[in-house]
């Protein structure tokens, strides 16, 4: 859980401050942060059921 | 001159624009421009302030935008895990130009109509966050009253680990002296938090006390007592909750009351779970008689005897307005007025046999906690400090 906890925590770090999108004055990489997170943690936990599965 | 607000949908807007129509409000979405006409409350759809310009305006910043961000990928990608990199430099184009056109055009729309402000269910969404940003860049004020109450303690994280926790509005409804306190520790300024109640539980205080129809309605025995399952869904934006928990917790209700004649057993799914087909199944793998239903809230609290939520649900919020006996499967562990139980069937039933046995508790003080005072005034609250915040 720990381990999950960091990767979440890192993960909306990322989506709200990595990428730049600035368009009129906002930052549209933060408007996508809710989807955005949610795709990368979808792509981590794809990549822990490929090793639990090899 | 009245006040122009962008409005997005929920049970709490729509009941506090009732009391609202003064305002001239820019419905954000069809549904929502369909909600406030069916109510009679005049409003104008943001969409009608779009152009064919804008449109294709839109799609060429979009593209322009995307290029910018897909150039700083490379980068970036670097601080993700070494086996996300891959996958997400392959799905970013696809995910940017699924959403930048629309959120583009959302901007360009909002400046076209010019409003004073917005009301909004929540700052984190694509749309609604995008709106939120759009007011904090224009300097206007954006009012969020919460779709729910998160009533998570600590289950998603540190405050700032999740995305709900992102505070992007300038003012808040909260329904109790619990959800100021969440908002406070995740930077919201404690002078633009209105404490209002939940417009949407106003009803409960109007809601019919007749058990016998509720059972005529749902074809119920009401002469035993009715044992309701709260089940839940799992989000994956926060990998907290990406587990099994909830799976497992319904399947030890199952076996909890598998076998009993005693009771009647219904199953309420989450309304945005999707997943009834997979409760329906689990019921008939285990040989449970249950009423297995997505709807039917109202009349299911009518009848309910005992009720078990997985996780801290805010459907017990609304139980306990009608006093009854309730529990939750890992949830409301600082609060005695509800039992926490374990995710077996032995706790399971156990605590159902506990709650039964023993009197209703007295829930004021949870509800001043949680609900403000639930005398189904809640909307009238909403609105009244929708005009301070928009004088």
């Amino acid at each position: 859980m720990a381990e999950l906890a960091k990767v979440q925590a890192y993960h909306l770090d990322f989506a709200e401050t990595w990428i730049e999108g600035n368009y009129s004055g906002i930052n549209l990489m933060k408007s996508l942060s809710y989807h955005l997170v949610q795709m990368l943690n979808n792509i981590y936990l794809g990549t822990l059921n490929e090793v639990s599965n090899a | 001159m009245p006040k122009k607000i962008a409005i997005t949908g929920s049970e709490d807007i729509l009941l506090a624009a009732k009391h609202l129509t003064d305002f001239e409000f820019v419905a954000v979405t069809g549904d929502v421009a369909k909600s406030l006409g069916d109510m009679d409350i005049p409003n104008k759809f943001l969409g009608s302030f779009i152009s064919e310009n804008m449109q294709a305006q839109s799609m060429s910043d979009a593209a322009m935008l995307s290029l910018g961000i897909l150039q700083q990928v490379p980068e970036a990608k670097k601080r993700l895990h070494p086996r996300v990199q891959e996958k997400f430099t392959q799905v970013m184009p696809g995910f940017l130009m699924n959403n930048l056109p629309q959120l583009a055009l959302l901007v360009g729309a909002l400046d076209v109509a010019n409003v004073d402000g917005a009301i909004l269910h929540n700052d984190v969404e694509p749309l609604t966050r995008t709106i939120a940003l759009w007011c904090k860049a224009r300097g206007k004020p954006c009012y969020h009253i919460p779709h729910a109450i998160y009533l998570d303690h600590g289950g998603r994280g540190a405050p700032g680990s999740d995305i709900h926790d992102m505070v992007t509005a300038s003012h808040l409804a909260a329904g109790g002296m619990f959800q100021r306190n969440w908002y406070v520790e995740r930077g919201f300024p404690v002078d633009h938090i209105g404490i209002t109640g939940v417009p949407r539980f106003d009803r409960i205080t109007k809601l019919p006390q007749n058990r016998e129809r509720a059972g005529v309605l749902l074809k119920l025995n009401t002469k035993k007592p009715t044992v309701v399952y709260f089940s839940s869904w799992s989000q994956q934006t926060n990998l907290l909750g990406c587990n099994d928990e909830m799976e497992e917790s319904y399947l030890a209700f199952l076996d909890a009351v598998k076998g009993t004649e005693d009771v009647e057993v219904i199953v309420k799914c989450h309304p945005r779970g999707q997943n009834i087909d997979w409760h329906i199944k689990k019921a008939q793998e285990k040989d449970v008689r249950a009423i297995v239903t997505a709807k039917y809230l109202d009349v299911i609290m009518q009848v309910m005897t005992v009720g078990i939520s997985y996780g801290p649900s805010n459907v017990i919020l609304e139980s306990s307005m009608l006093n009854h006996r309730l529990a939750s499967v890992g949830g409301f562990v600082a609060d005695p007025e509800i039992m926490t139980m374990e995710p077996t069937a032995q706790s399971i039933r156990q605590g159902i046999m506990t709650l039964m046995a023993n009197p209703i508790p007295n829930y004021t003080n949870f509800w001043l906690k949680y609900l403000g005072i639930p005398d189904g005034q809640a909307a009238i609250r909403v609105a009244s400090y929708a005009r301070e915040v928009f004088k």
